[in-house]
């Protein structure tokens, strides 16, 4: 544990998975979980924050993604060139399969970080748009509980939906 | 208990239904409406949708020869489909000609507190005179069409961004609406109409971008929140476009107190030593 003059100069919080494990965190990348920002900044957040709705898997992918946004944006590099940065990590910090991609986009939603949220959405929708419904329904396990004729009536209804 | 779901888990259908809105919104709408057949869950939940998004890749599909007719009739049947508000209106076909259905939808649209409208269909399409009573706007993308708003328009009270690709107004026009958003704090002009001068009052205005040159001389009223000014030009720079290059940025930059961010990009720089040094 570091000193406590250091404390001073550094918050840092311990953020607790659903199964328990435990993260630790500067400020910096605690503050962009909105869910406990405000109590962060009202210093009324303990220094131990148990996040019920995150695996530690999830938990971990969230804090690199904070932890690389708060880094590029204070490290006094020109905006243009953190806005590029941030594209190309963001890019390959999509590349995860579509199990991983809708956790993130869950926690996202649960932690209420804004970018993250909006970057997972776009990415979710992209892997829809390219896609035909029947590639969709087997990517995300999706049953079809439609009759033969009631899925040819929808069809016929909405045919201009259907490539 | 044994753990043993080795049936694989719909994780996208549990997903809140906030969630699964905002993902279908960053579809266009044709797309959004697809997922209505995945299961029955999911068979109506693309009508609540508050973004319509109609793009280019619907139009490709239909018939060369049937798509005007076509794409209406698919525009309506979403129309007719959609339940509760309508917050965004995207319309980007810029092969799609000026037709009587664009009034009818620009007017019906004009009940539903439109916050975001974006527009663009092949030039020359004069703006009704109904858009000028979506005065929920907050975001405003017009491209390609002649806008003249009719005497009575009193502003758009809440836009706070206003973009214009390629139209066809007049200065005293364009002062006029831009002085008469009042909230107006972002403002981007990209087009070629030769004004002399044009005097800009935005007493909100935070950012403005000017993608290419288009006036001897601007002036900004009013101008202590304007941080960010971005004067960028287009890739090719055509013979003709060194007409307006001759703008008088000293002037500009002298008037702007709050300035934090100045970005010209290297096709306006080249343009500007031609015109002012080497020539």
């Amino acid at each position: 544990m570091s000193s406590s003059t250091e404390l001073t100069e550094k918050k840092v919080f311990l953020l607790k998975s659903l199964d328990g494990v435990i993260f630790e965190v500067e400020e910096s990348v605690a503050v962009q979980l909105e869910v406990i920002r405000e109590l962060i900044e009202g210093d009324c957040a303990r220094p131990f924050i148990s996040l019920y709705n995150v695996t530690s898997e999830i938990l971990a992918l969230v804090i690199e993604y904070c932890k690389h946004h708060a880094e590029t944006c204070s490290g006094g590099t020109s905006a243009t060139i953190a806005d590029e940065d941030l594209k190309t990590f963001d890019n390959e910090f999509m590349n995860v399969d579509e199990n991983i991609l809708l956790e993130l986009c869950s926690a996202a939603d649960y932690l209420d970080i804004k970018s993250l949220f909006e970057l997972t959405c776009r990415t979710l929708a992209s892997l829809i748009k390219d896609r035909t419904i029947i590639e969709v329904r087997k990517m995300f396990n999706v049953e079809n509980d439609f009759s033969v004729v009631e899925e040819k009536a929808v069809r016929k209804e909405f045919a201009w939906a259907f490539k | 208990m044994e753990f043993a779901p080795l049936q694989p888990v719909d994780r996208i259908s549990n997903l809140p239904e906030n969630v699964i809105a905002d993902i279908l919104m960053c579809l266009p709408t044709r797309d959004a409406a697809s997922t209505s057949i995945l299961s029955k869950q999911w068979r109506y939940k693309w009508v609540k949708l508050p973004h319509l998004i109609f793009d280019v890749t619907v139009w490709q599909e239909f018939k060369v020869d049937e798509r005007t007719m076509r794409f209406f009739l698919f525009l309506y049947q979403v129309l007719l489909r959609h339940q509760g508000p309508i917050t965004k209106f995207s319309l980007v076909i810029p092969r799609l000609k000026s037709c009587s259905h664009i009034d009818h939808v620009i007017n019906f649209l004009s009940n539903y507190g439109v916050e975001e409208f974006i527009f663009e269909i092949y030039k020359g399409y004069r703006i009704p005179s109904s858009l000028f009573m979506y005065l929920q706007l907050k975001r405003l993308t017009l491209s390609a069409c002649l806008i003249n708003p009719p005497p009575a328009f009193k502003g758009f009270n809440r836009l706070v961004r206003m973009e214009l690709c390629d139209v066809i107004i007049d200065a005293e026009v364009l002062q006029s609406l831009i002085s008469s958003c009042l909230l107006l704090e972002q403002l981007l002009l990209d087009f070629r109409n030769e004004f002399d001068f044009l005097e800009i009052d935005a007493p909100m205005l935070r950012l403005f971008h000017l993608r290419r040159f288009f006036c001897s001389s601007i002036c900004i009223k009013r101008s202590q929140h304007l941080a960010t000014v971005r004067v960028t030009s287009r890739q090719h720079i055509m013979a003709d476009e060194f007409n307006y290059g001759n703008c008088n940025f000293v002037g500009f930059f002298d008037s702007l107190p709050a300035l934090h961010k100045l970005c010209m990009d290297f096709h306006f720089m080249l343009v500007w030593l031609i015109i002012n040094i080497i020539m």
